[in-house]
Order: C-alpha cells, then sequence, then structure tokens
C-alpha cells in the first residue's frame, strides 16, 4: 500500500515546498566563513537562504547525487561580514514552490568541533559512559552534538588545580527539543557539579566549578528525561568566561538608552531604532561568549523601585522580589470609574523566576483584584503557550471616591533574590484581548485553502472578536475568523470561546510572492468603540516529543521564536491534488438543541487518487457540538456526509465550520482544507421539530 | 482477637445507692464491653439499624447524646426504666439483631436501670473520666510454657477513686500462640518466646511483656566477642530471655551479605577473591571493607531506591521530569550524607517551583493536607494515623482531633500550575486554608502531636509547616529519632526492633527497648548521621552473625541471635544476574548500563521481571508496598523466564568470555560460583560441577551451570 502511494505521488508530480529538518553544522565561529549544508525535502536547484545572519550565501555543487539524494540537501558556501556578533539567527529557504520552515543558526566565539558520535556514519553510544569519553581539545572550545534517544554524552577534560571553568549547553534557546542537564565527575565518576533550567537560559544548562586538582575531569550532557526527539542537537561549549544569572531591568521603553546590570557588569540596551513590531531585543556581553541575553521593549513610560511617589498612567514599573518574602508596593494616580490593567511581565519573558501575585487595594486596603494566586488560564487551543500562562493581570474598576490604588508585587511562594525581576504594565482599560496565530508560516496552494488557527487570551474583554487578513495580496481571500463571545477562561477551562479560524484561499491559477500576511482581530467594547489587535507570529515551531512508553504524564511546550516579530510569512505554491468542498444539507430543531447535516464533496485533480473515507469537521469556537455519523457515499466515494448537534450549552452565535481531509497514508500525505461556511446557532427555547433546508 | 474477662473479681461497676450513677463511668464501659460501640454493631461507619455510636466508644458525648436524642428520646422509660428500649433490647424483652447482650439479672442491667432510674446523667468528664489505668504485675516472666498469670487493672479517675475494672477491660495478646489469654484461666504461657499484652479501658492503654523461657536445662551464657554497644544490648536481652548467639559468618559470607546490605550489588569474583586473600585480623578488614562500601556509588544507587520507594517518587505524580530532578535530589541527598533531620526538613519546608526545588515534590505525590500529614507520620514518626481520621484511633492514644490537628500544618500548602508544562509551584496559600473539622466544620487551629521538651513556637498563619519542621525533626522528638533508628536497623537485619517499622505505638513495643534507645541516643548524638548509624550497625557482631542456629535460638526470630535469610530484592535480584552473568542491563528508555537500582522509578520496565519479585508501584509510603515473598509465577520466571536464559546465554556474557577465552574447567566452575554466589565451590560442589561440564558440550554445560546456580537459594536469598 505505501509503495502504492509513493507511486501515486511520484506519478502526480505535485508541487511541494521546501522543508528542512536539519542544519550541519548547527553553529559556527565568529569571523570564519564555513560551509552550510541543509538537509530536508524539495531543497534542489533554485533554493535560496533568507536569513537575518549578514552574510552571502553562495550554492556549491552537490557532493553526491543520485535519485534519492535528489532535494534532500543543499550546500551553501557562507561568508560573514564583518557586522557578524554572536548570537541565534533564522535560515528559511524559499524555491519556486513556496517557502520553508525555520531553523536556527548559531554564532560563537569559540573554535568549533563536533561530537565524534554524531558524524555521519559513525557508531552510536561511542561515548555514553567515562571509558568512551571524546576528549575535548583545550579550552575554550564549543561542541556541536546530538543525543540520539535515551544516551547521555560524555566528554573528557583535563583541567589544573584551581582552575576555574563554565560549562554551557545551548539547546532549547537554539531551537533544539532538548532539555539540557549538565554534570561534571571527577574520575571516580563522583558528580561535581550539576545544572538544569540555569538562570537566563531558559531550560538550558550552565556549571561553573574550580577544580580542586589536576586530573582528567568528565562532562556529561543528557536530555532531562532522556526524552527521544527529532530536534535534537546540542552544543557544549566550555571556557574561562564571564556571565550573567541576572539582569535588571528585565526591558526599557522603546526609543531610549537603558543602562542594564548584567550581573556584576552594566551595559546599555540601545532601545533608540527598535521597530515597532518587535517587543523584545537581545543583549550581548561585552566579551561576547554567551549568547545575548533577551530583553523586553514597552511602549509605557518607565519608572524604576523604588518608587514612592503615586505614579502616573500608563506607566511600566522596573521592580525585583530582592528577597525571599519581600513584597514591593506602587502607587498609582486613578480616576473614579476608569477601567484599569495591570498585567504583569516575568516569567514570560525569560530572565524573571518570580511567579508573580498582584493585588490591587484601595487607599483603605480594600481588595479590589487579585491575580497570581489562583490557578492561571489554561487553554488547550494555544499552540504558543501549550496550557498554562505565565503571569497574571489583574483588570479593576476603579470605584467612586477612590483617587489612588495600591499595587502589591510578591512570589506566589515567597521567594526573591538574583532572577526576581518583573516589568509591571499599568494602564487604562480593563478590556483587551491578544491574539496569537498558531502557525508560524504558510505555503498557500493555487485553488486551495489553508486554515490560520488564532487564540485569543482575553483580558477583561469577554465581546466577539472578528479575524482579517489586512493585507491580502490580488487572487488571496479571507473567509471565517469567527472568535466567538466567552467567559473568562477559568482555571482547566478548555475555553472554545478563545479560538478562531481565518480560512485563506488562493483563486486559481493566482501567484504572488512571498511575503508576510498580517491578521487582526477586531472586537467591539460596549460604548462601541472598537479594538483592534494585531496577531502575533510564532516565528517557527518545533514539537517537542512528551509522551513516552514509560506512561509518560508530560507534554512539553513547543519551541517558538515569537522575537523574530514574523507576522506570518507566507506564499503561493501548487494545486493540491484534490480540493474538498463543505455545504449544509439539512438543520432539524431538537429539544436540547440543533441536529445539522452536512455533506463534504472531494474534487480531485486526477480519478485515480485515493481518497479518504472521512474527513475532520470543526465548528470553530462552539462549546458542546458533538460530531456522529460521518459516512461515505457508497455510491460516490467522492462524497459524504455527517451530523453536527448542537445543545443548550452551545452558546447562541455565528459560526464556521469547516472540514480537513488527509490524501494519503497514516500521518503522511497532504492535508487539505475546505473553505468555511457559516451557520447560526439560534437559542433552545421550547420543542421546535421545524426542518429548515440547507443552503 | 480474644475478648475475655480475666478475672472473677467482685465489680465495682454494680452501682451502690451511695455512688451516683453516671454515664460517664458508669454506662460507657457497658456498652463497650457489650459489644455496643464494636465495629459490626453500632460502631460501625454508618451504625446499625439507625443507631450509631462512637467506634469503640472513643466519643462518649456523642454516645450519651445519641442515645438521648435519637428516636426522640423514646430509649428510656425513666418512669419505668425496665422498659426502657436501651434495657429491653439487649436483654432481647424486644427483638434486637444483635442478639442477646446480657441478662436481665446482670449486674450490667442493673448499672443501666439505676442510670436511667437518676434521670441519665452525663456526669463530670472533669471527674469521671479515667485519668490512668494500672496494671498488676508490670512484666510477666514464666521459666517454661504451660504456666499461667492472672492480671488486674485498676482504673484511677480524674477526681481521684479508683476502681477495679479488671472485669471489664479488655486484654489481648499480640502473638497468642506465645502467650494466649483465656476468661478461666488468664495469661497462658503456649510456647517459648515472647509476647506483648495490650490492656484497653475506656480510651486508655496500657502493655504487659510477656515471656515464656525455654524450659530445656542446661543453659550456660557463652561470651561472644562484643564488636560495640550493639552487641552488649543484644548479649543483655538474650542472656535474660536464655538465647544464645550464632558466632560471625565467615568472610565470604560477610562479604555477600554486607555488600547486597549497603550497595544492593554483589561482590564481584575477583572482589571476593582479593577478599579472602587479605591476612589482615578480620574486624579491622571487614570495618574496611564497610567503609569503602559506603564510600561506593553502588551505595547511592541502593539508598536512593529505599528513599525513592518512601517517598513515593513516581512519573505518575511528578511527571517525566519531575522524576529524575526527585531522584537526582535524593541521590544528591545520599552522596552527600546529608544529616537526616536536614533532609526531612528540606522536605517538609520546600516552596517554589518543584523544577527549581525537586525536594517540594514531596508534596506533588499526596497533593492533600490530610494524605499529606498521614505520610509524613508514617514515614518520619513511624506513626500511623490514618484509622484517626474518622475516629479516635483504636490501640492508641491518638484522637480524631489530633488527626485534624496535624493536618492543619499543611492545610495552607497550595499547588499551582507553572509556567513550564508540567512545572508545578508548591506555596503557602494567602486565604481560606484552614482545616476544618468534618463534625462542626469548625477550624482546627494545628498542635502538636505531643509536646516537645524544648516548646517550638506555631505562627498564627499560613507559614506553619515551618514549626511543624522544627517539631518534627528534632532531637527532643519522641518518635523522629528512634523510627529512622528502628527502620534503619530493619534493613540489615530484616525486621525491626519494633516491627512493622512503621507502626509505632505502645501496643506494639520493641523487642530491645535498651538497643533501640542506644540506637536512637547514638544517632543524635552525631547528628542524624545515618551513614555513621549503618556504620555502627554493619560492624556489630549481631549483624555479621552466621545464619546458622545452635540449639538456644534456633526458635529465636526477634532478638537478632543469628541471621535470618532474606530473598533479595527485585532491584538486587535483577542487578545480581547481570553481574553474575556478566551481561550489560538494558531498560527501555533509559541509557544502556543503568542498573535497576538506578531507574528513576517503577514505570521504567513495568510489568516485567522487576514486578513480578515485588518492585513497588510506589502507591503508599509504606514498606509494605514492596514485597518479599516467593510466589509462582516468580519461580516460574526463573526457571522459565527470558531474563534469565537470556543472561546466561549471551554472546558477550561471562560463560562466553570464559569459553572464549580458554579457561579451564576448574577456572569455569570457580568463576561461576565466585560470580553468582561471591564464594569459591566446597569440594563436592567443584567435582559435580567439573563433571557435568566434561559431560557435554562444554558451552552449553557451562550456561546450564550458571542458570542452575542463578535458581539457587543460595543465590536468590541474602544470609
Amino acid at each position: 500500500m505505501r509503495f502504492a502511494l509513493l507511486t501515486f505521488i511520484a506519478g502526480m508530480a505535485f508541487a511541494a515546498p521546501p522543508v528542512i529538518n536539519d542544519l550541519q553544522p548547527r553553529g559556527a565561529q565568529k569571523g570564519r566563513p564555513f560551509v552550510l549544508t541543509l538537509f530536508g525535502r524539495e531543497l534542489g536547484d533554485g533554493a535560496k537562504v533568507h536569513s537575518t545572519l549578514p552574510a552571502t550565501f553562495t550554492p556549491m555543487a552537490p557532493e553526491k547525487t543520485g535519485p534519492m539524494l535528489e532535494g534532500r540537501y543543499a550546500s551553501f558556501l557562507v561568508e560573514p561580514k564583518e557586522s557578524l556578533e554572536t548570537g541565534i539567527y533564522p535560515i528559511r529557504v524559499e524555491t519556486p514552490d513556496g517557502i520553508s520552515n525555520i531553523q536556527l543558526f548559531t554564532v560563537g566565539s569559540f573554535p568549533e568541533i563536533a561530537e565524534e558520535e554524531s558524524r555521519p556514519g559513525s557508531l552510536a553510544n561511542l561515548n555514553d559512559g567515562i571509558e568512551g569519553a571524546q576528549a575535548l581539545p583545550s579550552p575554550p572550545v564549543t561542541v556541536n552534538g546530538v543525543l540520539r534517544g535515551p544516551e547521555r554524552d560524555l566528554f573528557r577534560i583535563s583541567a589544573k588545580a584551581g582552575e576555574k571553568r563554565v560549562f554551557e549547553v545551548e539547546a532549547r534557546r537554539i531551537g533544539s527539543a532538548i532539555d539540557p542537564v549538565i554534570r561534571v565527575l571527577d574520575q571516580s565518576g563522583k558528580m561535581l557539579a550539576r545544572s538544569e533550567d540555569a538562570a537566563l537560559l531558559s531550560l538550558d544548562a550552565r556549571v561553573e566549578l574550580t577544580f580542586p586538582r589536576e586530573g582528567y575531569y568528565y562532562v556529561e550532557v543528557r536530555d532531562a528525561r532522556f526524552s527521544t526527539q527529532s530536534a535534537s542537537y546540542y552544543r557544549l561549549k566550555t571556557g574561562a568566561y564571564s556571565w550573567a544569572d541576572e539582569i535588571f531591568p528585565l526591558g526599557g521603553q522603546r526609543g531610549q538608552q537603558v543602562e542594564v546590570a548584567a550581573g556584576a557588569r552594566k551595559v546599555t540596551a540601545d532601545l533608540r531604532h527598535i521597530d515597532a513590531k518587535f517587543r523584545q531585543t537581545f543583549l550581548n556581553l561585552p566579551d561576547g561568549a554567551t549568547l545575548p541575553i533577551p530583553f523586553a521593549v514597552g511602549d509605557n513610560p518607565e519608572v524604576t523601585e523604588p518608587a514612592t511617589a503615586a505614579l502616573a498612567l500608563p506607566v511600566t514599573v522596573n521592580g525585583r522580589i530582592a528577597k525571599a518574602g519581600e513584597i514591593d508596593e506602587y502607587s498609582f494616580d486613578v480616576k473614579p470609574g476608569e477601567g484599569l490593567t495591570f498585567r504583569m511581565e516575568a516569567r514570560e519573558l525569560g530572565t524573571s523566576k518570580l511567579m508573580a501575585v498582584i493585588t490591587v487595594r484601595d487607599a483603605k486596603g480594600t481588595v479590589l483584584g487579585r491575580s497570581g494566586d489562583e490557578p492561571l488560564p489554561e487553554d488547550f487551543f494555544n499552540v504558543n503557550q501549550s496550557r498554562t500562562a505565565g503571569d497574571p493581570s489583574v483588570q479593576v474598576e476603579i470605584p467612586r471616591d477612590v483617587r489612588t490604588v495600591k499595587v502589591s508585587v510578591e512570589d506566589l511562594a515567597l521567594r526573591g533574590g538574583a532572577g526576581y525581576g518583573y516589568r509591571l504594565h499599568a494602564g487604562a482599560g480593563a478590556q483587551d484581548f491578544r491574539l496569537t496565530m498558531n502557525v508560524p508560516y504558510l505555503n498557500i496552494p493555487a485553488g486551495g485553502s489553508v486554515a490560520v488557527p488564532v487564540t485569543m487570551e482575553r483580558f477583561g474583554y469577554q465581546g466577539d472578536v472578528h479575524l482579517r487578513l489586512v493585507n491580502a495580496p490580488k487572487g488571496l481571500k479571507a473567509e471565517g475568523g469567527y472568535i466567538v463571545a466567552g467567559a473568562p477562561v477559568k482555571a482547566n477551562a478548555r475555553n472554545p470561546n478563545s479560538r478562531g479560524v481565518l480560512i485563506l484561499s488562493s483563486e486559481e491559477g493566482a501567484s504572488f510572492n512571498a511575503s508576510e500576511l498580517r491578521v487582526e482581530g477586531v472586537g467591539k467594547l460596549p460604548n462601541g468603540e472598537e479594538i483592534v489587535r494585531a496577531a502575533r507570529g510564532l516565528g517557527m515551531l518545533v514539537n517537542v516529543a512528551g509522551a513516552t512508553q514509560q506512561g509518560s504524564v508530560d507534554r512539553q511546550r513547543p519551541i517558538t521564536a515569537p522575537w523574530l516579530a514574523l507576522d506570518l510569512p507566507a506564499a503561493a505554491t501548487g494545486p493540491k491534488p484534490a480540493t474538498l468542498e463543505v455545504q449544509m444539507v439539512s438543520r432539524r430543531r431538537m429539544e436540547e438543541g440543533d441536529e445539522i447535516k452536512f455533506r463534504w464533496k472531494w474534487h480531485p485533480r486526477d480519478a485515480s487518487i485515493r481518497l479518504p473515507k472521512t474527513v475532520v469537521a470543526e465548528m470553530v469556537g462552539a462549546g458542546d457540538v458533538r460530531l456522529i455519523d460521518a459516512q461515505q457515499d457508497p455510491k460516490d466515494r467522492t462524497t459524504g456526509t455527517f451530523l453536527m448537534t448542537t445543545t443548550k450549552l452551545t452558546r447562541p452565535a455565528k459560526y464556521d465550520v469547516y472540514v480537513t481531509g488527509r490524501l494519503g497514508m497514516e500521518g503522511e500525505g497532504e492535508e487539505v482544507v475546505s473553505r468555511p461556511i457559516s451557520v447560526e446557532v439560534e437559542e433552545v427555547k421550547a420543542l421546535n421539530a421545524e426542518n429548515t433546508s440547507g443552503r | 482477637m480474644l475478648r475475655i474477662l480475666l478475672a472473677a473479681s467482685v465489680c465495682a461497676a454494680a452501682a451502690s445507692a451511695a455512688e451516683p450513677v453516671t454515664f460517664l463511668r458508669d454506662v460507657a464501659p457497658v456498652l463497650n464491653k457489650a459489644g455496643c460501640t464494636s465495629g459490626p454493631c453500632h460502631g460501625a461507619a454508618k451504625g446499625k439499624n439507625g443507631f450509631k455510636l462512637s467506634l469503640r466508644g472513643y466519643d462518649p458525648q456523642f454516645d450519651y447524646e445519641a442515645l438521648l436524642y435519637d428516636l426522640s428520646g423514646r430509649r428510656f422509660n425513666r418512669a419505668d426504666p425496665g422498659r426502657s428500649l436501651m434495657l429491653a433490647k439487649p436483654t432481647q424483652q424486644v427483638a434486637h439483631g444483635g442478639g442477646l447482650r446480657f441478662e436481665a439479672d446482670s449486674d450490667y442491667y442493673k448499672v443501666i436501670f439505676n442510670w436511667i432510674a437518676a434521670g441519665v446523667p452525663y456526669g463530670d468528664p472533669a471527674r469521671d473520666t479515667v485519668a490512668e489505668l494500672q496494671v498488676e504485675p508490670k512484666e510477666i516472666n514464666m521459666p517454661k510454657p504451660g504456666e499461667s498469670a492472672s492480671v488486674k487493672v485498676i482504673a484511677k479517675y480524674k477526681d481521684g477513686v479508683t476502681r477495679d475494672v479488671t472485669r471489664d477491660a479488655t486484654v489481648e495478646s499480640n502473638t497468642p500462640d506465645v502467650a494466649a489469654v483465656d476468661a478461666k484461666s488468664g495469661v497462658k504461657g503456649e510456647r517459648t518466646g515472647e509476647a506483648t499484652l495490650l490492656v484497653r479501658y475506656q480510651g486508655k492503654f496500657s502493655t504487659i511483656p510477656v515471656t515464656i523461657l525455654n524450659p530445656k536445662e542446661g543453659f550456660a551464657w557463652k561470651a561472644l566477642p562484643q564488636h560495640n554497644y550493639i552487641d552488649q544490648k543484644v548479649d543483655a536481652k538474650l542472656q535474660k530471655v536464655k538465647i544464645q548467639a550464632s558466632p560471625a559468618a565467615d568472610d565470604a559470607t560477610f562479604l555477600r551479605r554486607v555488600s547486597l546490605d549497603l550497595t544492593g550489588r554483589l561482590p564481584s569474583p575477583e572482589e571476593v577473591r582479593a577478599f579472602l586473600n587479605d591476612r589482615t585480623p578480620a574486624r579491622l578488614k571487614r570495618a574496611r571493607m564497610i567503609d569503602k562500601l559506603i564510600a561506593s556509588p553502588a551505595y547511592v544507587d541502593h539508598w536512593s531506591v529505599k528513599w525513592g520507594d518512601l517517598l513515593q517518587s513516581s512519573r505518575k505524580y511528578l511527571g517525566d521530569k519531575g522524576v529524575y530532578a526527585f531522584q537526582e535530589w535524593i541521590r544528591e541527598s545520599i552522596a552527600s550524607n546529608k544529616p537526616y533531620d536536614r533532609l526531612v526538613r528540606e522536605l517538609l519546608t520546600s516552596r517554589g517551583s518543584a523544577y527549581d526545588d525537586p525536594a517540594a515534590n514531596f508534596f506533588r505525590v499526596t497533593r492533600d493536607a490530610k494524605p499529606t500529614m498521614e505520610k509524613t507520620t508514617q514515614v518520619f514518626l513511624g506513626v500511623r494515623m490514618v484509622c484517626a481520621q474518622c475516629h479516635d484511633h483504636p490501640f492508641e492514644r491518638w484522637t480524631q482531633n489530633q488527626y485534624y490537628q496535624m493536618s492543619a500544618f499543611f492545610s495552607a500548602v497550595g499547588l499551582r500550575a507553572g509556567y513550564e508544562v508540567g512545572e508545578e509551584i508548591i506555596f503557602d496559600q494567602r486565604a481560606d486554608y484552614e482545616m476544618k473539622h468534618p463534625k462542626d466544620g469548625s477550624v482546627v487551629k494545628p498542635e502538636f502531636l505531643l509536646a516537645s521538651t524544648k516548646p517550638v513556637p506555631i505562627p498564627d498563619d499560613q507559614r506553619r509547616r515551618d514549626a511543624l519542621a522544627d517539631w518534627l525533626a528534632s532531637k527532643e522528638n519522641p518518635f523522629f529519632a528512634k523510627a529512622i533508628a528502628n527502620r534503619v536497623w530493619s534493613y540489615f537485619f530484616g525486621k525491626g526492633i519494633i516491627d512493622p517499622v512503621d507502626d509505632i505505638r505502645a501496643s506494639n513495643p520493641p523487642s530491645n527497648p535498651a538497643l533501640l534507645d542506644a540506637l536512637t541516643k547514638d544517632l543524635t548524638d552525631h547528628n542524624f548521621d545515618l551513614q555513621h548509624l549503618m556504620r555502627t550497625i554493619v560492624n556489630s557482631r549481631a549483624y555479621q552473625a552466621a545464619i546458622t542456629t545452635n540449639e538456644w535460638n534456633a526458635g529465636d526470630g526477634i532478638n537478632f541471635s543469628h541471621a535470618i535469610p532474606r530473598r533479595l530484592t527485585a532491584e538486587q535480584l535483577m542487578d545480581a544476574v547481570t553481574a553474575a552473568a556478566g551481561v550489560r542491563p538494558n531498560f527501555p528508555e533509559v541509557p544502556q548500563d543503568t542498573g535497576a537500582a538506578q531507574l528513576p522509578d517503577p514505570h521504567v520496565g513495568k510489568e516485567g521481571f522487576l514486578d513480578v519479585f515485588g518492585r513497588p508501584l510506589r502507591e503508599s509510603a509504606c514498606e509494605c508496598e514492596r514485597r518479599a515473598d516467593f510466589s509462582l509465577p516468580q519461580a516460574l520466571n526463573l526457571v522459565n523466564g527470558k531474563t534469565i536464559s537470556d543472561a546466561v546465554a549471551d554472546p558477550k556474557g561471562r560463560v562466553a568470555r570464559l569459553v572464549l577465552g580458554g579457561a579451564s574447567d576448574q577456572n569455569i566452575v570457580d568463576e561461576l560460583y565466585l560470580a553468582a554466589l561471591s564464594r569459591l565451590p566446597d569440594k563436592e560442589e567443584a567435582g559435580r560441577g567439573l563433571k557435568y561440564l566434561s559431560g557435554g558440550p562444554r558451552a552449553t554445560r557451562a550456561q546450564d551451570l550458571l542458570w542452575a546456580l542463578l535458581n539457587s537459594k543460595g543465590f536468590l536469598y541474602l544470609y
């Protein structure tokens, strides 16, 4: 069967966009030219590299050729420009058939070597124990390694008595799904130092130690779960270099220069030329040995603690819980009747460990709002956040006669010290929302459709939102995009009212250049004013495997790169082997809700295409909806029907219904998306067996 | 359970006209003795036939109100007490599901009759409550089985009045086949040994130790070398009960035993040879080996399994990342020989992300205040509080109020999802955290189980568990050091001085109190240094005693006069198979060469060899979850299972290496014995081994020999 499918796909020869699965090497030393090889699919002739890496990418002829290798890799001679700095850079490829995903490439300041075991053709598990540990050259050095499944990699180093050395693993920060743990062992295997989730390093690890005596030591790198990941690379860096475990403040105002304490050193964050779409930049420490540190960028006026006088709104307060149990407090001038939002930024920035609790009180001490000590919102649909949001926010309506409020900030578990900084944003408006697109990029097939799922975080705003495409090129049409009104997302509530799907459809034969599409959500406030928010892009998306055969209960957050500040990169690609259509056939009013019958219809471009027996349907954002009785038409395999039932718990609103189907074998093939249709769900009032005809 | 009347002494409870009859002093004991408050009757959780009394009368106020107000008070006919339901039912003048409880002409009847006639007075708890129970004799020693003794029980009330309650008290033996309790003959010695009598009356307890000596003539204590205070205490008890200890085991047996006990691993053939050939005096040589084993990485592996069990380290509760982090915390604690009081303090006071502070995983397992308290008291104090959740503990002093007071120390502990997926934050809630009593919903403030000799203030806010840690993990706590000393002891002898080790109570006294006190003092004197405690134990002659017995100690199972064989634990057995067969362990989803004792939790290799041999799922903190039995599936697994058969036939295994290396038959036999049994074969074993090897294909027969050794008791047991 699998053979038949391959034959079919080859025979049909539909154009496919490029995909990058791996880069070799994963990084390079600053200032040196190098050869970069991309591995993946559809990387053949005409592949152009798009990157912010200041360098020229000259295509090289493939070393090996053959039908099985065609399009599987592409090599480039990379000549960095002098302006190249230590950092992480996105690599994307564009071909005539579309754009690829992004892989991250790292530029460091140390000489680079490869882990022997990760070289092509090498035996597995070469350096899993002390006996087989790979000897490293004198520091500084960066080792590019790979963890293949549940293994540990060991490296042998020699050190002198009293020598101080830093060991650091770059993985999550550079797009790898590894959650690294680093251990330093003596010759007997006794552990001298260990690190996991080091300060300022996301989930990455770093230890610094002074060796007690001269001799051999061993550095072990492993995954915190011994999990098996597709993106399983890491970079082990060792040398004697300075680093910071805290920065303060955690961000600054756009257009300003900000002095930042990075550990014991001071650096200047130059935010004068940061584009409005960036909410984050990076700080390079002077010696450039460490990767740049994330630094938030805001638009409010900023103050830094201590702030004894009452603050005027809007403002961003930079503070820090300096010791365990400390509670910071700020006063704000407010107006009776106005709505305010106090929003914390700490854990989500990646530069703070603070799990904040914020409490808003009036001058008498009456609590007006509090957040952070209750379960934070979870959102099943939110790819970016993967269930749990990080930082709390409070929306309050200022009562009559209240002209000053006090806002206290503390750590949920009463911790504090280095690494417990925060940014407290205070501003007008008790109703807001944030939108995130859950796909990092799109290749839109000619004559076909693609779905852009968008997740919404509500900050006091409970109304409808309609998504729209702001800069649609000619020939591209946006439909659907309704996010129905909903209650706030509560603990463990898989709130369906926080998701919308915008369907983009390309006209047959339409062609447009690769560009960034902008999606906005429009809501309406009770006073009739519109509230418009741009949907944020993911930049990239790397899935992290969680479930294991051992009965794992963890799922891990996917890796994204919102710091790239990309909206929705999109390109036109060739048509898919078939298109899909959905129609409403009938509606029956039942005592508990509606029973709506739909029909799907495939439109294959070739009669030989093997079509799936069923499709997946969604009434976007509708709660308590069941999909039943899906069946293919026995006489016409291109079509079939399914029923959707609603209940009294389904909120009356206008919903988008669309279907998706997968052509090919399980887990392979192409996903095809239909255009949406609009379905109105009305309030269930009484038994009404009225039938309505379909549209 | 035997409940008997001990002596036909005159019942002072038969109320005289001069003494006012009260519920507290007179009626409640009747209800208990007549069985009305027992579990199968009205003491059941939901009562019986609509009438509920507290279990074994632990709550007299509740029982009194039940009698008074249930059925709208129709249980009494104060004008004609004899027509009261409360008398008509137990005497079966009207139908009674519980049958006849006492006769109409009995003393019990009269007590209740007089009480009703007097207007059903409750009594004054300040006067009518039993303050103390006095028993006589304090100790029973019988020179031989077959002898009898009687017991007298005196209740002393709060007003100073004493009453002989022998007839109404309940006396039970914890070992009836040693000391039986009988209504007619009192306490009877059944066989040589020791037992404890538990005497109960109106919520008060007392115990009487019973010793029945070996009647055999000719016992003459032969002093053996005493290595340290342990041997002094053990010998003192042995001498008293006429038991002669076995001498120390030989070097090979010692090495195997101490290696398995301290590190969970078998010594390698090279280590066995080196130890046997070492001519250093035995005690010094053994002491050095003990130090070496304690300093080895395998020591960390082995004790991490034990603490992983007790702390229930499992990804079921902690997730993948959490379980590795918690295991690493446990391993680091053991490797650094973290003082035990500090370890417990870290667990109880941990806050923040369980990823950053893995000790906080302690709270992720049980999650709620009550099970956390039950786990805390059971693991760290050896006290089981679970019974007291619904009623006062039936065999111990712990009350239901104390259950909730202790739980209140954890009532503020909150758990909330953190930022990373699977991460949880452990914190102290700022509101709505008070513990509520199930009876009336009233707030229960935290209170220690026992007052400490060194008072610990309890804060009035949510940060109360810090105070609990101060109280619990202190030298002054009468349970804390004793519980861990006893538990550690049990790991080396297969039995605690108090056994089960996590059920310390008055009715379960130590077999050698002086020994337990000495161990406890040694531990606190050395600031809870568990390595010191272990080192002291395994250096003792008592630990090093041979398994062989003599005519005086063959029947002894509680006084540590000889070694008692123990089946290897699942992890010990798995690692022993791997080591003996010379193969590399290979569990799924962990790096190759990860041994069974290094696995993070029971989810690795689930439902395989380890589970068959009793690896606990870590669903509870009870030592009893780890099975040490021997079952048919285990036997079948050993005989037919892939684990053993694959190991002996491994192409890179010991047999293959010996054969390919050109080892002689003698060499093969010696090596296989050394690898599996940690000793050389004796002459007969060697001869049979050589004969077998020469009888067919050498490699196959060498595999057979190894297979047979792995299936022998000498391999499967620690002795």
